[in-house]
């Protein structure tokens, strides 16, 4: 969790749990008002996984490790 | 050149800690892929029209927001803040707490509506049970990563363990983002 400065990992945390709050408010909106809805409530799915998988479950440290990216030890 | 050699081996073994933490969320994965599959096989596209589904999404807002606090501890935390990644491991805790009961909410309607030996509720009480389960193994988590942060197992340079419980926290979440459209959203 080393890419971005303190106040830079707050504000991405708070601007992707508005990105979740914006896709869920979509889905719900779109499950009452749309048929058929499955593909449209796949994408947001997708959608919402790809930003917890990318921005808090750091998924691209699987592919860059090193020092730029892991900045502290492994756990005991 | 050993100072080197030993600084590529620490940073070696936390790759290999996180490639080992995917696996295992990649397998616990494949179990509510399974459920997935099967709730549209069983059940097709269809809902019962007894969902709460304020409930349901009062419960998911409460789990997204749940993953914010996770991460908000683990940022702290490499920040070196512990007072912060103390205070937002708690308010994980409790969110996921609130989440638990309002399962258990959802789940004493269920009963009257659409019990568990046949139909809709087969496929909703194992869904949501295997996940609820999931949940309460990952506030057990949190309440080690809570203790072992008050006796300052973690810093900056250390904090592995915070990671991965905070990375199988954000797993469980996803897990429900797909469950909730599949058994609350679809008609």
């Amino acid at each position: 969790m080393s890419e971005h400065n303190p106040s830079d990992r707050k504000r991405i945390g708070w601007i992707v749990i508005l990105l979740l709050a914006v896709l869920t408010g979509l889905e719900f909106w779109l499950s009452f008002s749309v048929r058929p809805v499955l593909p449209y409530l796949v994408l947001t799915a997708i959608a919402k996984a790809g930003l917890i998988l990318y921005y808090f479950m750091h998924v691209n440290q699987l592919w860059k490790p090193g020092k730029e990216t892991d900045d502290h030890n492994e756990g005991n | 050149m050993t100072t080197t050699k030993v600084t590529e081996l620490r940073y070696t073994r936390l790759s290999i800690n996180r490639l080992g933490m995917w696996l295992f969320i990649i397998s616990e994965a494949t179990i509510f892929a399974a459920l997935l599959w099967a709730r549209f096989w069983l059940e097709g596209q269809g809902r019962v029209a007894e969902l709460n589904q304020t409930i349901g999404l009062v419960i998911t807002a409460i789990l997204l927001i749940s993953s914010l606090t996770a991460y908000l501890a683990e940022a702290s935390i490499a920040e070196n803040n512990h007072a912060g990644m103390l205070r937002y491991t708690l308010a994980t805790l409790v969110l996921g707490v609130i989440f638990l009961a309002g399962v258990g909410i959802e789940w004493s309607e269920a009963f009257e509506f659409f019990p568990p030996e046949r139909g809709f509720g087969r496929i909703f009480f194992v869904m949501t049970g295997m996940h609820a389960f999931h949940v309460f193994t990952g506030l057990i988590l949190l309440a080690f990563l809570y203790l072992a942060g008050r006796r300052g197992a973690y810093s900056a340079d250390n904090y592995w363990g915070a990671e991965a419980v905070v990375k199988y926290w954000h797993f469980v979440d996803v897990v429900w983002i797909f469950f909730y459209p599949a058994l609350y959203l679809l008609s």
